[in-house]
C-alpha cells in the first residue's frame, strides 16, 4: 500500500496578468521506505508540489484541484487545525537554504523542541530538549549536548541542514518532503548529507519526495525520478532506467549537463597577464588568504576552485583592489596593482572586468539594459551618439536582441540576465574578465548555454578568463588550468586535464570523489 | 562591554561638546540677542546698558565668555538672564511631569502601536486593515494642540471629566496626578501610535515573508504560535531603537506644544519660555539635556539590541 497518493494535482494562481498554472495534472505515489526524486529546472513547478503537499500554498492564495492522501488523511480537503497536526507529525519538509529556514533570534535546540511538544503537549521542555540532543547526535552533529545551545549563525551550513533534517525526523514522520536539500551547501557537505539521508533510507520505512533541479545529485539516492516540466511530469520510472536512457528531450538535456566536456584543444598562451604574488590577507588573526601565487597568461583560462572559506572571493577583491591584501602583490600588465594610486587604478580595472553570480543583483533595477551597457561605453569615451547602436553590438555578440535594450533587468530570464552582465563587462573591451561563479544560479540547460557563449568570445577576441567557483564540473569544462584553494591556500595547479586525471594533492581527490555522478559514469579518477 | 560603554562616553562628550558650542554661537548672532540691553530694560541709558555689560562679563571675548557659562553649567552655578534664578534648579522642579508625560506616553504608544501595528498586518488588506489604516494616518497628522485643544474643551470644559490642565506631583495625589495627565497623555501618543502601527505592520508583513517563518508552520505550530514566537520576536525589533529615541527626545523637553498645552510645566514648557526670551543660559542647559537623553537611550537601544538578536555584537 502506498504511503503517499497524489492524483491530477493542480496548482494555480492568480495573478494580475491572469491565472498562473504552477502545476498542472501530476499524479504519482510514495511508497513507504521509498524515495522519490521530483526533477525540474526552475519555475517548473517541482516546489509548488511539495508546498502545497504541506498545505503552504493555500495561505499564497493558491487554487488547488485534485486529490492527495497520506495515510489516508486527504491533505487537500483537511481544515487547517487538522493540517496542523498532520504537518511535522505525519509529514515533515526541509528547505533548500538552512540558514534563513531557521528562526536567526532562537537556540537550535528550542527550535527542535519546540517542534516536539507542539505534537506531543505531555512532553515535558526538559524531555523535549532532551531528545532534540538524541535527534542532533544521530543527525550526525558532533558534540550534540553543548550545540543544541548554539544559534544558527554559530553552525557551518551542513551542521544547520543537519539541525533541520533531526527537526524534520522529530516526530518520526512518514513521509520526508526534501526540497532541494543539499542545493546551498558545498559538495563535500553534501557528499556527507545525501549519506546521511541514505542511511536513514536503510534504517527506517520512511517515504521520501526529494525535489531537486539536479538529476546527478538523486543517482545515488532515488529508487524512482520523476520529470517535471511547465507543471506537468514529462517522464518518470525506475531511476536507473530513467537515467542510463532518458526517453524525453528535456530530461536528455538536463543529463547532458553530466557528460564530460570534450577537453579544450590545447592552445599557446601568451605572457603573463594577471600575477599575483604570495597575496595574504589577514582579519584579526584569520588568515583569509596565505601566500597565494598564480598567474593568468594571455588568452587562457584559469579555473579556481574551492569551498566556501577557501579565499575565493577575498581574492577576487584583491585582484581589482576592493580590498587591500596585508600582504603580497598582484600585477596586471606588469603593473602593480596592489600600490596603485586611484588615478592609475581606473584603466586597469576598465580591462579586468568583473562577472558576478547573481545578475540580478548585480545590474541596477532601476535602469534598462541600455543604460546599463552605456555605462562602460561612457568610460571609454565613445560619443553618445553611437552608445545606442554599440550597445545593440554588444547585445548581438552576447546572443541578445536589440530589442532588449528596452527591458529592465528584472524583465529578463536568468541567463538573458547573465548575458547581460557579460555585455556590461564587455563593454569597457577588457583584456580580461573575472568570471565569479558566473553560471552557479543558473539551470543546467541555460548554464551550458552561457558557457558556450563564454568560449565563443575567447576564440574571437583573445579574452582571458579567471573563473572561480565551487563547482569543479563547471570548471573543468572550460578551463586551459586550474587551481585548487582550500583555506587561503592554493594547494595545487596544473592543466586541466592532468589535474582531474591524476589529483596530486588528497584534498582535490576528495572534492572529485564527493561529485554525484550518474551511473555508467567513472566514480573517479582515483 | 565596558569598551563599548567607554566608547559611548567618549562619544558622548564630543556630542555635548559641539551641541554647546552651536547652541551658544546661535544666539550670538540672533538679531536683538544682546543680552545686557534685554536685561538693563528698554528705559535703560548707554552708560547702565554699559554697566550690566561689564558686569555680567558680555564685554568678554567669546570664548571666555563660553567656557565661563559652561563652567558654570557644569557646577551647576548658572542663572538665567532674564529672571536670574538659578537654572538647574528650575530643570529639577519641571523634570518630574515631563517625565511622567514621557513615561505615560511611551507606554500607551508602544502598546497601542503594537497592538494595531499586529492587527493590520494579521488582516493584511482586508476591511480592519485598511480602517486602521485610514486612522493611523489621520492621527499621525492630527497637530498636537489641535488635538489637545479639542480633548481640553470636550472633557475638560464641556463634560468637566477631566480637570483642564496643570500638574499635581504624584507623591502629594497619585489619583490627582493621573487624572491631570490622561489628557496630555492621549493627546502626545495619538500621533506617535499611528507612526508605529506602520511601521510594525511592515515590519510583521516582512518577517512573514520570511523562510523561517513557513518553517514554523511546516513544523505543525498552530498559527498564534507562529505569530507569537516566530514572527514578533523577529519583527519588534527594529521597533525598539525608535521607541527609545523618541522617548529620549520627549524627556528632553520635545513634547513642547503638549507641555504648554496643558500647562505642565515641563522642561519642553521652559524651554519654550526661555526661547521666546532669548535666555541662552536655560536654552543651553535644555539642550544638552536632550543630547545627554538621547545618547543614553541610544546606548541602553543598542545593548538591547543585543540581546534581543543573537547575531549582533557590540561594536569594540
Amino acid at each position: 500500500m502506498s504511503l503517499l497518493d497524489v492524483a491530477d494535482l493542480r496548482v494555480s494562481f492568480a495573478t494580475e496578468a491572469g491565472d498562473v498554472r504552477a502545476v498542472d495534472g501530476v499524479s504519482f505515489s510514495v511508497a513507504r521506505g521509498e524515495v522519490v526524486a521530483l526533477v525540474g529546472e526552475s519555475g517548473s513547478g517541482k516546489s509548488t508540489v511539495g508546498l502545497t503537499l504541506m498545505g503552504l500554498t493555500r495561505r499564497l492564495g493558491a487554487r488547488i484541484t485534485g486529490s492527495a492522501a497520506l495515510e489516508g488523511n486527504d491533505l487537500l480537503g483537511a481544515s487547517e487545525r487538522e493540517l496542523q497536526r498532520l504537518r511535522g507529525r505525519l509529514m515533515a519538509m526541509v528547505f533548500q537554504d538552512p540558514m534563513s529556514s531557521l528562526n536567526p533570534v532562537q537556540k537550535v535546540g528550542w527550535q527542535i523542541s519546540e517542534q516536539i511538544r507542539a505534537h506531543e503537549p505531555r512532553v515535558s521542555g526538559a524531555q523535549a530538549l532532551e531528545r532534540a540532543v538524541e535527534l542532533m547526535d544521530r543527525a550526525g552533529i558532533p558534540q550534540a549536548r553543548s550545540r543544541v545551545r548554539a544559534y544558527p549563525h554559530e553552525l557551518s551550513g551542513g551542521m544547520r541542514q543537519r539541525v533541520m533534517l533531526a527537526m524534520a525526523l522529530s516526530c518520526e514522520p512518514g513521509l520526508l518532503i526534501a526540497d532541494e536539500p543539499t542545493t546551498a551547501l558545498d559538495v563535500t557537505t553534501q557528499a556527507q548529507i545525501l549519506a546521511q539521508l541514505r542511511e536513514l533510507r536503510e534504517r527506517t520505512e520512511l517515504g521520501m519526495l526529494f525535489i531537486t533541479h539536479d538529476l546527478g545529485v538523486v543517482a545515488d539516492i532515488a529508487d524512482r525520478i520523476l520529470v517535471m516540466r511547465a507543471g506537468q511530469l514529462v517522464e518518470q520510472g525506475e531511476a536507473d532506467a530513467v537515467l542510463r536512457a532518458p526517453r524525453d528531450p528535456y530530461t536528455q538535456n538536463m543529463l547532458a549537463a553530466y557528460a564530460p566536456r570534450p577537453a579544450r584543444s590545447p592552445r599557446t598562451p601568451g605572457g603573463p597577464l594577471l600575477e599575483t604574488h604570495e597575496l595574504s590577507v589577514a582579519f584579526r588573526g584569520i588568515k583569509a588568504l596565505d601566500g597565494v601565487s598564480l598567474t593568468l597568461n594571455e588568452g587562457e583560462t584559469l579555473g579556481v576552485v574551492g569551498e566556501s572559506g577557501a579565499g575565493k572571493t577575498t581574492l577576487i577583491r584583491c585582484l581589482i583592489r576592493l580590498m587591500d591584501p596585508t600582504g603580497g602583490t598582484v600585477r596586471f600588465r606588469g603593473q602593480d596593482v596592489t600600490h596603485a594610486k586611484r588615478r592609475e587604478l581606473r584603466p586597469m580595472r576598465r580591462e579586468l572586468q568583473m562577472v558576478f553570480q547573481d545578475a540580478s543583483a548585480s545590474l541596477n533595477p532601476r535602469r534598462r539594459v541600455e543604460w546599463i551597457l552605456a555605462s562602460g561605453l561612457r568610460l571609454r569615451e565613445v560619443p553618445r551618439a553611437q552608445w545606442r547602436a554599440r550597445a545593440a553590438d554588444l547585445l548581438e555578440r552576447v546572443g541578445l536582441r536589440p530589442e532588449h535594450l528596452e527591458r529592465f533587468p528584472h524583465e529578463l530570464s536568468g541567463g538573458e540576465r547573465q548575458r547581460v552582465g557579460i555585455a556590461r563587462a564587455l563593454s569597457c573591451d577588457p583584456r580580461a574578465l573575472v568570471l565569479d561563479e558566473p553560471v552557479s544560479s543558473l539551470d543546467a540547460t541555460v548554464r551550458a548555454r552561457v558557457l558556450e557563449l563564454l568560449a565563443r568570445l575567447q576564440e574571437e577576441s583573445g579574452l582571458s578568463y579567471l573563473l572561480v567557483s565551487h563547482d569543479l564540473m563547471i570548471v573543468r569544462g572550460v578551463s586551459d588550468r586550474v587551481a585548487v584553494m582550500r583555506r587561503g591556500r592554493v594547494l595545487e595547479t596544473g592543466p586541466t586535464e592532468q589535474l582531474f586525471s591524476a589529483p596530486q594533492h588528497e584534498y582535490t581527490q576528495a572534492l572529485l570523489a564527493a561529485c554525484p555522478k550518474l551511473p555508467g559514469q567513472v566514480r573517479s579518477a582515483v | 562591554m565596558v569598551a563599548f560603554l567607554a566608547r559611548r562616553l567618549a562619544g558622548m562628550a564630543a556630542v555635548l561638546l559641539a551641541i554647546s558650542l552651536l547652541t551658544f554661537l546661535i544666539f550670538q548672532v540672533i538679531p536683538g540677542g544682546d543680552p545686557a540691553k534685554r536685561m538693563a530694560g528698554r528705559l535703560a541709558t548707554h552708560q547702565q546698558v554699559q554697566d550690566v555689560r561689564h558686569a555680567w562679563g558680555f564685554d568678554q571675548p567669546l570664548y571666555d565668555q563660553y567656557l565661563t557659562t559652561m563652567g558654570k553649567v557644569l557646577n551647576g552655578t548658572v542663572v538665567s538672564y532674564s529672571q536670574q534664578i538659578n537654572v538647574e534648579d528650575e530643570i529639577v522642579r519641571s523634570l518630574p511631569p515631563t517625565l511622567s508625560l514621557a513615561l505615560g506616553a511611551g507606554v500607551i504608544w508602544l502598546l497601542f502601536g503594537v497592538i494595531f501595528g499586529v492587527l493590520s498586518a494579521i488582516t493584511s488588506g482586508r476591511l480592519l486593515d485598511r480602517s486602521l489604516t485610514v486612522v493611523a494616518l489621520i492621527g499621525v497628522s492630527t497637530p498636537a494642540f489641535f488635538l489637545g485643544a479639542l480633548l481640553l474643551y470636550y472633557l475638560g470644559y464641556r463634560l468637566k471629566l477631566l480637570p483642564l490642565g496643570g500638574y499635581v506631583p504624584l507623591t502629594s495625589d497619585p489619583w490627582g496626578w493621573f487624572t491631570h495627565m490622561l489628557m496630555p497623555w492621549l493627546a502626545l501618543s495619538v500621533a506617535f501610535i499611528g507612526v508605529y502601527a506602520r511601521v510594525l505592520r511592515a515590519s510583521v508583513l516582512d518577517t512573514m515573508g520570511e523562510d523561517y517563518v513557513r518553517t514554523a508552520r511546516a513544523k505543525g505550530l498552530s498559527e498564534r504560535r507562529v505569530l507569537v514566537r516566530h514572527v514578533l520576536r523577529n519583527s519588534l525589533i527594529p521597533i525598539v531603537s525608535l521607541w527609545g529615541l523618541d522617548f529620549a527626545a520627549v524627556v528632553g523637553g520635545g513634547a513642547i506644544v503638549i507641555e504648554s498645552v496643558f500647562d505642565l510645566h515641563g522642561v519642553g514648557q521652559y524651554a519654550a519660555e526661555s526661547i521666546a526670551r532669548l535666555d541662552v543660559p536655560p536654552v543651553l542647559v535644555v539642550t544638552l539635556l536632550v543630547a545627554c537623553a538621547v545618547v543614553v537611550l541610544g546606548t541602553v537601544v543598542d545593548i538591547l539590541y543585543a540581546a534581543l538578536d543573537p547575531r549582533i555584537r557590540l561594536a569594540r
